[in-house]
């Protein structure tokens, strides 16, 4: 945005386009499924002990091993990408857990409005009951939000896309599907991340409520 | 260095600031130092420290929120002159896309490493999301008044639900170019208005 207003006399400055390459490698790609007690699932643990405890941002790589009991060598030899690495692991492990809990909750339920609302309130109250995450402070998400590299939190709304989308496949096609999935991802993020004085979406007939008034009708002409 | 008119900084406070985003520019954050700022703005260290007593956080925190107000003031001129809200958002996303990548402070927040942007910039998280949502309702209170909104939209709940999406994609777009007009429109007909506008004839 600089070269609009700012530019002048900045003939040295090399303009800061920037592919979406970003610095960073992409690390462990959400949606990587944990073994249970591998070394990788014991430090997502450490690091969600130590987030509970002391939130993203103080946490440090050495904290994670000490709490792991490893070394930070290790830590680094399985998670190059440090700390973001280990919050993308751990943020899509639990996610693809949610989604599991959440299907299985949704199997009986008759209308995508039942469905999304069910969705939205069931994850927005897991989240917040959830020993790391739920612990931290709204103003601590931003902090949080930029360790998902590229583009932030996009890894997080494409995993909830392809874990979640085809449970709306009985009812959308498998494109809208995708897309009313991650609709849904994003509110659950959005109302984690700055709460509104007016409307819980963490309840189920509030969740329905937005559902209905602002997504339902868009799709209807598709349908 | 010559300093652009009207455009360009109109105090000293500012033209400190024009020099730190230039800092962090060439640079990045960590390269922001009281010296490089003063250089760059041609000023006496002595003057910054005037401006900005508490230093370098104080003017990293307080050029990074400058420079995110200028950015959502700058996207707001760039579709004041359109007719229907449908085109302001289209326009603004797309618009607003392309600024976010073009923006060193804006595509640093994107850097895992840097934390103290984002520290910065925490308080002004909460105030974005007021100033977006007061912009909105503005908005839809004039579609209402000219009946281009559904029967029974609530235009308080509707402008705080269309900035929340706004947010959204504007950070994360995942899946959907919005760099791309139709495929903006296609979301913005659906996701965004699909429940709050009147449906536009395709």
């Amino acid at each position: 945005m600089t070269s609009v207003t700012g530019g002048r006399g900045a003939a040295t400055i090399r303009p800061s386009e920037r592919e979406s390459t970003g610095p960073s490698a992409p690390g462990v790609a959400l949606g990587t499924y944990l073994e249970p007690d591998s070394a990788e699932a014991r430090v997502v643990d450490a690091l969600f002990d130590c987030v509970a405890r002391w939130g993203m941002a103080k946490t440090t790589v050495e904290d994670v091993a000490r709490s792991a009991g490893i070394s930070r060598a290790t830590v680094y030899r399985l998670f190059p990408g440090g700390k973001g690495a280990i919050l993308q692991a751990g943020l899509g492990s639990e996610i693809t857990r949610l989604v599991g809990e959440l299907n299985r909750q949704l199997e009986p339920l008759a209308t995508l409005e039942e469905v999304l609302a069910r969705a939205v309130s069931f994850s927005i109250t897991e989240m917040r009951e959830h020993r790391a995450f739920g612990q931290v402070p709204e103003h601590e998400w931003a902090s949080i939000e930029k360790h998902l590299t590229f583009d932030r939190l996009d890894p997080v709304f494409l995993l909830a896309g392809a874990a979640f989308g085809p449970s709306l496949m009985r009812f959308l096609t498998p494109e809208d599907a995708s897309h009313v999935a991650m609709w849904a991802a994003r509110l659950v993020v959005s109302y984690l991340q700055s709460p509104s004085d007016d409307l819980d979406p963490g309840r189920e007939d509030t969740a329905r409520h937005l559902v209905v008034t602002y997504l339902l009708p868009g799709l209807e002409p598709a349908a | 260095m010559a300093e652009d008119g009207a455009a360009g900084p109109v105090d000293v406070r500012e033209r400190i600031m024009f020099a730190a985003v230039r800092c962090v520019e060439r640079g990045g954050v960590r390269d922001v130092s009281m010296e490089a700022v003063a250089a760059e703005a041609g000023l006496s260290r002595t003057t910054i420290y005037r401006h900005f007593p508490g230093g370098r956080s104080q003017l990293v925190s307080e050029t990074a929120t400058w420079e995110v107000a200028r950015f959502w003031r700058r996207l707001a001129l760039a579709v004041a002159d359109l007719e229907t809200l449908e085109d302001r958002l289209v326009t603004g996303l797309v618009i607003g896309t392309k600024l976010i990548r073009r923006s060193s402070i804006m595509a640093n927040l994107l850097e895992p490493e840097i934390d103290e942007l984002v520290n910065a910039l925490q308080p002004s998280e909460s105030i974005v999301h007021q100033v977006i949502r007061d912009y909105m309702a503005a908005l839809l209170e004039e579609e209402a008044a000219a009946g281009r909104l559904r029967p029974g939209v609530d235009t308080a709940e509707a402008s705080d639900y269309l900035t929340r999406l706004i947010l959204s994609y504007m950070g994360s777009p995942a899946g959907w170019d919005l760099t791309d007009e139709a495929q903006t429109r296609h979301l913005v007909r659906t996701q965004f208005l699909g429940g709050i506008a009147e449906t536009a004839p395709s």
